[in-house]
């Protein structure tokens, strides 16, 4: 096992890799949004969204729109650092590795 | 244990395409500004040649409502139906940019850049109605290239970057023709038309749509 500095397990799935950029490029998205950039079953995604939020790497706020509950993922200061180091980590990779 | 390097090249290109598309509507479709060019040409020729319209001469009755002229009247309606052309035109072959894209017209990124447009060009609407009904037709040119200007660089930050530099090229010329009203036609003709047609071709070459 030799752990790479920066390289983060919680970005190991290719899934939470997609949530992590979507939601780094965009202030909130709700569950819908997330739902339809990345093509996902409610299910699946909902259990990736509970894994990144036990990380603390994104943040849920619960709301209601016209009596409907609507619910916004955004990522945390933490999480956009994580997810910063992760992208630096896996570019040095790629550049020693030519 | 240590992933191919072949991951680690997947993992950033899905992570950059993904960070593009849900920031980003790169179906905008550069056809259609193309033929916006052209109706915005057309229009300014049928207002030129047939409504015989001269900026200049809608100064001098300059204070009397100036709504109610046929004149007038004929300006509007080809001004509204290069509108609707263009607004269909450019609805019609997104969609069909979006589709070819695997992705859809209606999605949170078209949303926002369709609300980072509203502001200035329901703004910018309102003030030409409003100047119009005060008898200052004549400055419809100029206002028309401001403010589409501004939804332009506004747009800018929701679809293809360039088109910041088509908003202020449109802003200078619709001060420009502020200035210079009886070569308002003239000017609003480079700047609807012209410019559509050189901006709609690059997008479409440079991002090979």
């Amino acid at each position: 096992m030799i752990s790479i500095q920066g390289l983060h397990k919680a970005f190991e799935s290719r899934i939470r890799l997609g949530i992590m950029s979507v939601l780094s490029v965009n202030e909130t998205l709700d569950f819908n949004a997330l739902k339809e950039y990345l093509e996902l079953t409610d299910g699946n995604l909902a259990s990736h969204l509970k894994g990144l939020e036990k990380e603390s790497f994104i943040a849920v706020k619960k709301s209601f729109i016209e009596r409907k509950p609507n619910t916004t993922y955004h990522i945390t200061k933490k999480g956009a650092r994580a997810f910063d180091e992760h992208i630096k980590a896996l570019e040095l990779l790629i550049k020693s590795q030519r | 244990m240590i992933k191919e390097e072949h991951d680690y090249l997947t993992d950033i290109t899905a992570i950059r395409s993904m960070m593009e598309r849900s920031s980003k509507f790169l179906a905008l479709s550069g056809q259609a500004a193309v033929m916006a060019g052209i109706y915005a040409l057309a229009g300014s020729l049928i207002a030129w040649k047939i409504l015989k319209l001269h900026p200049e001469s809608m100064m001098q009755n300059m204070g009397a409502s100036a709504s109610g002229t046929a004149e007038m009247n004929g300006l509007v309606m080809t001004a509204l139906l290069m509108l609707l052309l263009a607004a269909g035109t450019a609805i019609i072959l997104s969609f069909r940019n979006a589709q070819k894209r695997g992705e859809k017209l209606w999605s949170p990124v078209s949303r926002r850049l369709l609300s980072s447009m509203a502001l200035p060009l329901i703004s910018g609407g309102l003030l030409m109605i409003i100047f119009f009904v005060n008898g200052l037709p004549a400055y419809s040119f100029a206002l028309s290239l401001i403010f589409y200007g501004f939804s332009m660089c506004n747009a800018s930050r929701f679809t293809f970057p360039e088109l910041n530099l088509l908003g202020i090229m449109l802003i200078a010329l619709g001060l420009l023709s502020a200035c210079l009203l009886s070569y308002a036609l003239l000017i609003w003709a480079l700047g609807f038309g012209v410019l559509h047609i050189v901006y709609g071709l690059y997008i479409h070459f440079r991002y090979k749509q």
